[in-house]
């Protein structure tokens, strides 16, 4: 084989099974990327919820008279964070017959959740016997 | 003669030679960035979320104090208002499997709504007797976030 044209062929070889393994492993690096802000997302989230409960926590009156607020400079998060704030207030009972019946009394909602993204839930016992089911979603 | 076939063989391993080195130098490319990425894929474990086990235990907690679990789980059959209690309290993307087991754990019930393997979280709660009988339960609720 002649050495120039050979040469030319062990560098095109070389290039070509470089740019495969770099495509490769670049298209691995971004998806851990990914699930890396996914994770950044959800616990953003969870401090959020965690923040929302110290607040109010088992007082059903601070819940009835809270409003949600969905402006993440609020949490002293960043603000291209974005914020969906759900809660729902229910009470659970039983009756004689043994038939459940579960009340709404009442829902709160803060920001609109357009996408796939993080969620943090939480459910917390009031001192009236309902409970709050509070979700809270973050995406960026 | 000799000494020129000498010097033509040697001229055409040379030029293999090259091949095979640009070969044998991308192999330990791709076993170097195999070896990396393998790695780093291991130790990229999906933790339990904690949030999904905090709500499946106050969930059952919850229920329990409002005094509804234990007629549930003691009446003859459940399933029905086990569900339409469960997807009443619980959020619409999160799905939930819940087990009944006696006290040597053999499952008695088990209630779910379209639960799939996951990201899932677990609480277990043991009622001891109902209505003055003992007879223990364990209810495991497992949820898992769509």
């Amino acid at each position: 084989m002649d050495q120039s044209v050979e040469a030319v062929l062990a560098v095109a070889i070389f290039f070509i099974l470089l740019a495969v393994a770099d495509t490769v492993s670049l298209g691995m690096f971004s998806s851990i990327g990914a699930s890396g802000a996914a994770d950044a997302d959800g616990s953003a989230a969870s401090l959020i919820s965690s923040l929302i409960a110290l607040q109010n926590n088992v007082s059903s009156t601070a819940w009835s008279n809270w409003s949600p607020v969905s402006n993440a400079s609020s949490y002293g998060l960043s603000p291209n964070m974005h914020i969906c704030i759900n809660a729902t207030a229910f009470h659970v009972s039983i009756d004689g017959d043994g038939i459940c019946s579960t009340t709404q009394l009442w829902s709160k909602v803060s920001g609109t959740s357009a996408r796939s993204a993080s969620d943090s839930w939480r459910m917390i016992s009031l001192d009236d016997g309902s409970v709050v089911l509070l979700v809270v979603v973050v995406w960026q | 003669m000799a000494i020129k076939k000498m010097k033509v063989r040697t001229k055409k391993s040379r030029g293999i030679a090259r091949i095979y080195d640009v070969l044998v130098a991308c192999i330990i490319v791709v076993l170097a960035l195999g070896t990396s990425l393998s790695y780093l894929v291991s130790n990229e474990r999906s933790a339990p979320s904690s949030d999904l086990h905090e709500l499946a235990s106050q969930c059952l907690a919850y229920m329990d104090r409002q005094g509804v679990l234990a007629p549930l789980v003691y009446s003859e059959s459940p399933t029905a208002q086990l569900q339409s209690l469960l997807s009443s309290i619980l959020p619409p993307n999160v799905v939930y499997s819940l087990t009944i087991y006696n006290s040597s754990w053999t499952p008695l019930l088990t209630v779910s709504d379209g639960f799939v393997a996951g990201s899932t979280a677990s609480a277990y709660y043991y009622i001891g007797g109902f209505e003055g009988h003992v007879n223990p339960r364990i209810i495991v609720l497992t949820l898992s976030g769509e």
